[in-house]
């Protein structure tokens, strides 16, 4: 996010040109990834799941 | 700071073997700033209980180019109508306004920050207030007002738990609630701007516009935090903004990560 000339492009995105837009295609594939990280971390770990059980769903 | 000496990021690099050079960036940026900050602040006359605060990007230590000089101004004290230095001397020092979406545009007392969790005193400013302050923000004067306040909500948080063992839920069920909070607002901004006639998302009727509205923008305009942009990404990005030609998707109808042929890291992967 320290590139001003793509967080300019990000500025112009809407719902209807976000299917054109280069930047949040790269975003959005950024956060798929994260979102799957983050599962894999706290779901598919040795033992990580039994303290996400026991301190994060209560 | 890890036991070597090296912070979390550092252990992580090292262990990652990757370099972050992003992020590096971003922690020498921001703490060069808040040096300069600090220093042209110290020429203001300050209330013995008063900090000034920045948040955000400063908080979390990412600051880049593009962040902005969002500043609370804290009081570790009583409610009063004088405190030092006042909001424009510092918004004229910092040559900002006080932050976000104007919910930092008086000063903040510790009493309400402390005591007015729950009911209805805990309005959405103040839940924001407090939430911002512990999740992402720094001092830049009046360290030991700050820490204090620190201290007296983490307290509140860990004396009210009702049992003794942890984790503490009264303050997860909070940041819990304020990250429910940030998504169902932005639904709420966009229905209001939908209202009033302000809104270019698909279902209002096209209007000539020189900037996007900042209700109907995409997240990271419309909220500069953190959350707000990693949930809306990794949320709503999958269901708002993916375009379809109809516009209207429910997360129903939405393929799941498999079916878009993702797959999602294994533990192997995950070097354990």
């Amino acid at each position: 996010m320290n590139d001003e000339e793509f967080r300019e492009d990000l500025g112009k995105v809407d719902r209807d040109n976000c299917a054109d837009s280069s930047a949040f295609a790269d975003v959005q594939r950024i956060g798929h990834e994260l979102q799957d990280g983050l599962l894999a971390l706290l779901y598919e770990t040795r033992t990580l799941p039994q303290v996400v059980r026991d301190y994060a769903i209560f | 700071m890890g036991a070597s000496g090296a912070s979390p990021l550092e252990v992580l690099a090292q262990k990652a073997g990757r370099e972050f050079p992003h992020l590096f960036t971003a922690r020498k940026r921001t703490a060069s700033g808040l040096a300069d900050r600090s220093q042209r602040l110290q020429g203001l006359s300050h209330s013995p209980d008063a900090s000034v605060v920045l948040m955000g990007s400063w908080g979390r230590a990412e600051v880049t180019a593009g962040s902005d000089d969002d500043f609370m101004l804290l009081v570790h004290g009583v409610e009063r109508d004088a405190v030092e230095p006042s909001m424009a001397a510092i918004g004229s020092v910092l040559d900002s306004s006080p932050g976000t979406q104007g919910i930092f545009g008086v000063p903040v007392f510790s009493g309400r920050l402390v005591h007015d969790i729950g009911l209805d005193q805990d309005d959405n400013s103040n839940l924001t207030r407090r939430m911002l302050f512990l999740l992402e923000s720094a001092p830049v004067t009046g360290a030991e007002a700050y820490r204090a306040v620190r201290e007296e909500i983490l307290d509140r948080y860990v004396d009210d738990s009702v049992k003794a063992y942890r984790p503490p839920r009264f303050l997860l069920n909070d940041v819990v609630r304020y990250w429910r909070t940030l998504c169902v607002d932005f639904a709420g901004k966009e229905h209001e701007a939908r209202r009033s006639g302000d809104c270019e998302t698909p279902s209002c009727a096209p209007r000539a516009r020189s900037s996007l509205p900042v209700a109907c923008s995409p997240p990271w305009n419309a909220f500069d935090l953190t959350w707000a942009r990693f949930a809306t990404t990794w949320k709503a990005s999958s269901i708002w903004f993916r375009p379809t030609a109809s516009r209207s998707v429910s997360s129903s109808t939405m393929p799941s990560n498999r079916e878009q042929g993702r797959s999602a890291p294994t533990t192997s992967s995950l070097g354990e």
